[in-house]
């Protein structure tokens, strides 16, 4: 009889391990949900997005980043028309992409290096960098041939072709980017100044045509890392509680008692005198 | 013709004196303990304890009609994010603007360079859903600047209101409890954890202050949830 009764225990104490496992599953994960940003790099080209036959978004013009779009983890038909085309007209792009649940996705609406319009997706690495450092990540996505990337005056990405992505751990603060032609030193984008924000990523799309002179450059913010754990909100004290002295209360306090004491030896010889 | 003299009331008043004295050093003392920083009931985390969000035209936007594109708008399941930009407290007199803030791989909640801009955290919940916490954080002071944004979090109470500005609308929240948990019992679970109903939860710094690490004890947490 013990046996059986252990099994019920041992069957409780693992349901009651999954239980507390499941509730420690990061945010986002654990609601089943997957976030999709949707950046437009085709020039000249306004549009209307649909998901799944829906049409998620309207007049949606080149050099626009998306809000963070929440939605269920799955499979979605994605369809690019022209603004204002009928829902049942041929599409500019088409392409089903899985959004697996807790995944950060970005799909770029983009030109080739040929200069043909595609559907990219990319997807965002939200894994955590050390403390007061970002992300940098470069996504060439335009028609253009290979690109360096400099930072400053460093050279900090090599021959990135259209399609591709590199990523950088780069301290908080500001960079000076400026791309160039693969192995040239002649700007074609910048340089500009891009802000990095411990914590986040910051993704800078290239964008555009450099034959068609449209190249020009968009950026994205992601946060990295999982469910916190602290926060250090403050490093100047002047919001502290007091110390508290003792010190200065116990001696009125020992004070009042002494006087309390004497007061009542008074009375009790007045009254002995009585 | 000596009287009988009249009974001296000194040892008495020394009495009274003294005792009040005594109680007043000891009252003092207490007054200046770290006072209690917990006011209010944490709202439940059931979908069934609290409201939806609603939402309400921001007084800084235009009377017209949001178009219905705008923030956070559902089409086919899918919901935009409402992006927080601005945080109002009127009762503890904040208006400050608000950034995304991520979390560093040691686990610490990013948090704005200036103690005057307060951070969201863009990886959990914003406004308008129907679950999870959305979580600000912002500086109760800085050595090098001075008090931030929300240097007097802790004095806010239950019902006091709270606006956020997202997407292109206010969000309006009603404070239901104030706690202070020191850091190193920070419930992370309860105060970052989202499978909860919409609530609000507001974060900074207080409590005793250590001079050695530049850092204070305590974490204060404000919730509040969606009116």
């Amino acid at each position: 009889m013990r046996l059986p009764k252990l099994g019920i225990w041992m069957a409780a104490a693992t349901v009651g391990l999954a239980a507390g496992s499941a509730a420690a599953v990061p945010a986002v994960a654990a609601t089943g949900t997957a976030t999709v940003t949707v950046v437009h790099g085709i020039p000249n080209t306004p549009v209307d997005v649909y998901a799944n036959g829906k049409k998620i978004l309207s007049g949606f013009t080149f050099k626009t980043v998306t809000s963070p779009l929440s939605l269920p983890a799955g499979s979605y038909a994605i369809a690019v028309r022209k603004a204002g085309a009928a829902v049942g007209s041929a599409p500019i792009l088409a392409a089903t992409e899985q959004v697996p649940a807790g995944a950060s996705v970005t799909i770029v609406a983009r030109l080739t290096a040929a200069g043909k319009p595609a559907l990219t997706p990319f997807v965002n690495d939200t894994s955590a960098v050390g403390s007061g450092k970002g992300r940098l990540v470069v996504r060439h996505t335009a028609a253009a041939p290979a690109v360096d990337v400099y930072a400053g005056t460093a050279k900090v990405i090599s021959g990135l072709a259209s399609g591709q992505q590199q990523a950088l751990a780069v301290p908080a603060g500001a960079v000076s980017a400026k791309v160039t032609l693969a192995g040239q030193t002649a700007a074609v984008l910048g340089p500009v100044s891009v802000p990095v924000t411990a914590g986040m990523a910051t993704v800078v799309y290239a964008i555009g045509s450099a034959s068609g002179h449209t190249l020009t450059a968009v950026t994205q913010r992601y946060p990295l890392g999982g469910m916190p754990s602290a926060a250090q909100a403050g490093s100047g004290g002047l919001g502290a509680d007091p110390a508290s002295p003792a010190w200065p209360f116990a001696l009125a306090a020992t004070a009042g008692l002494l006087l309390a004491m004497a007061g009542a030896a008074g009375m009790v010889r007045r009254r002995r005198a009585c | 013709m000596l009287g009988r003299p009249k009974p001296a009331r000194w040892p008495a008043a020394a009495v009274i004196t003294g005792l009040v004295l005594a109680g007043a050093a000891t009252a003092g003392y207490a007054a200046t303990r770290p006072p209690g920083h917990d006011f209010g009931v944490i709202p439940a985390a059931s979908a069934a304890a609290a409201p939806a969000g609603r939402a309400v035209q921001a007084t800084r936007t235009p009377a017209t009609r949001t178009p219905a594109t705008r923030t956070p708008a559902t089409r086919a399941g899918i919901t935009v994010t409402a992006v927080p930009v601005r945080l109002r407290i009127a009762a503890i007199g904040v208006s400050a603007p608000v950034v995304p803030v991520g979390v560093a791989a040691d686990g610490t909640l990013g948090i704005p360079d200036s103690p005057s801009v307060v951070g969201w955290w863009a990886g959990g919940s914003s406004p308008g859903r129907t679950s999870g916490a959305t979580v600000l954080v912002g500086h109760v002071d800085s050595s090098a600047l001075g008090p931030g944004a929300l240097f007097r979090l802790q004095q806010l109470r239950p019902g006091a209101a709270v606006t956020l500005i997202a997407g292109g609308r206010a969000w309006h929240y009603a404070v239901r409890a104030v706690r202070a948990y020191a850091k190193a019992g920070l419930p992370s679970a309860a105060v970052f954890g989202q499978r909860v109903t919409s609530r609000l939860v507001i974060i900074t710094c207080g409590g005793q202050f250590d001079a050695v690490t530049g850092h204070y004890r305590d974490n204060i947490v404000v919730y509040a949830v969606p009116t």
